[in-house]
């Protein structure tokens, strides 16, 4: 085949990987005997590769982080080892042995070393235990085991335990004050009466109460939140979830959901 | 034309030099966490603001997002810097991935916008804040955020359903109407004007971290 447009014109498909499997083929055989169209489609594949950076900024939950260190811990033969046409280099070569990893060091204290290792176990154990799934508790274990190794880590992971109103409910908060940010991921709360919201809350020995942000729940009564640390979040012993009327931003309604941080 | 993307090596608060993305990678092949996480650190919100772009949805997005870098983790040995650039790589795992997940799902028929925001999600400060970004990954957004601007609708329209929807032209062709020589024709215009449009990136380095 010449380098008319016709070719040049599947350049876009072939780079996102939308061509039929013989169009590709045909692509693939052209470039390997033309080095003015693999030039090309470099070309096209710099412009297509930079799309992403017209899309907004959008921040990633704090607890996502800590989610994909966990996941690259686990064993992988829980990953698909397919090869993957995004791959720079798809030659179909061995999986790479996947070496002995070690932990990583930036995590600066917040509390106490010996004290968040101990929340950590029992946190994660205790979700591990409410959902119940084989798979998820081997993923835990490697995030348990994870974060134990790391001692110096400011990662907290705290359990939070429905209450009388909520004897079902479960969650986890992840505090992350390197970053200011927190994360809550709950389940099996009750529906919100009617112009109320739950809301979380950061909580001193003395009542005085950081709000964290609002959070939905769906119909399963399952929600998540983001929301940012206070500067200095040491007076604050306890998190909270409420149910308090929208737009309110005191904490006065009923407790669904605590834990001692 | 190349365009120059090569990431700096600027000095962290402590007066050290930053490790450049090729050095990343090579930490990660030796099995170092921290190189992980300090990849996570540098690309893990674009890879996100990705994803969710795509799919419109946190938790599948949040899902895309650790497949991706589980990949990168995994596969790093078989990252080839001339090949492509490491955010490259990433990015165009989280996308392919993001557009497998939307194809799974069978949702075909949403129209998100690269520009525009479409989540159903409450309003909330807290989650709907801005990732705090350096001035030159702001730079690198807004020269490609105007690049597009600058592409006619009809131009930009057909840019936007091959890359976020995973669509091919001649899916384009089917979905829209459009007969697959014009969808052929506004693809090839609207890539040649973006690079010219997007010449000023070759003329200076973009540092990437943070993004």
């Amino acid at each position: 085949m010449e380098c008319d447009g016709r070719i040049k014109d599947l350049f876009p498909d072939y780079h996102l990987g939308q061509l039929q499997p013989e169009e590709a083929e045909e692509v693939r055989r052209h470039l390997a005997e033309h080095a003015s169209c693999r030039e090309a489609l470099e070309e096209v594949a710099e412009v297509l590769d930079l799309m992403p950076f017209a899309v907004p900024a959008s921040a990633p939950p704090p607890s996502l982080k800590a989610r994909v260190l966990a996941r690259a811990s686990e064993p992988e033969t829980m990953e698909s080892e397919a090869p993957e046409p995004e791959d720079p280099k798809p030659d179909n070569a061995p999986q790479p042995v996947v070496p002995a990893r070690t932990g990583g060091g930036r995590w600066r204290i917040f509390l106490p070393a010996a004290a968040g290792a101990i929340l950590v176990f029992l946190t994660v154990f205790a979700w591990a235990a409410y959902l119940g799934s084989e798979q998820e508790n081997v993923r835990l274990r490697a995030e348990n085991q994870r974060l134990e190794k790391r001692g110096g880590s400011s990662l907290v992971v705290v359990g939070v335990e429905g209450t009388g109103l909520a004897p079902e409910a479960r969650g986890t908060a992840v505090l992350d004050p390197a970053d200011g940010t927190v994360a809550l991921d709950v389940y099996n709360l009750p529906a919100t009466p009617e112009g109320h919201s739950y809301r979380a809350w950061l909580v001193a020995p003395g009542g005085d109460a950081y709000s964290l942000g609002t959070m939905k729940t769906d119909d399963r009564g399952d929600g998540r939140m983001a929301g940012r640390l206070p500067k200095d979040p040491t007076p604050y012993e306890t998190v909270q979830v409420t149910t308090e009327p929208i737009g309110a931003r005191e904490r006065a309604g009923p407790v669904y959901l605590e834990s001692g941080l | 034309m190349t365009i120059s993307m090569a990431a700096r090596n600027p000095e962290d608060e402590m007066g050290h030099a930053r490790p450049s993305d090729e050095e990343l990678m090579a930490t990660i092949v030796e099995g170092q966490e921290s190189a992980l996480e300090a990849l996570y650190d540098r690309y893990g919100g674009q890879s996100y603001s990705l994803a969710l772009r795509i799919l419109g949805d946190r938790e599948a997005a949040e899902e895309v997002v650790q497949d991706a870098f589980v990949a990168v983790w995994r596969r790093a040995e078989t990252y080839d810097p001339h090949s492509g650039r490491l955010y490259s790589w990433l990015l165009r795992i989280t996308r392919n991935r993001a557009i497998d997940e939307l194809r799974r799902r069978g949702i075909s028929a949403r129209h998100p916008s690269v520009g525009g925001r479409s989540l159903d999600s409450e309003p909330d400060p807290a989650q709907d804040r801005e990732v705090p970004e350096a001035a030159t990954s702001a730079e690198l957004r807004s020269v490609v955020g105007a690049a597009l601007d600058g592409l006619p609708h009809d131009q930009r329209e057909v840019l936007e359903m091959a890359y976020m929807r995973g669509w091919s032209q001649r899916e384009i062709s089917r979905h829209t109407g459009v007969p697959l020589g014009t969808v052929k024709t506004r693809t090839r215009l609207a890539l040649k004007k973006l690079r010219r449009a997007l010449e000023p990136l070759r003329k200076e380095p973009v540092d990437l971290d943070g993004v």
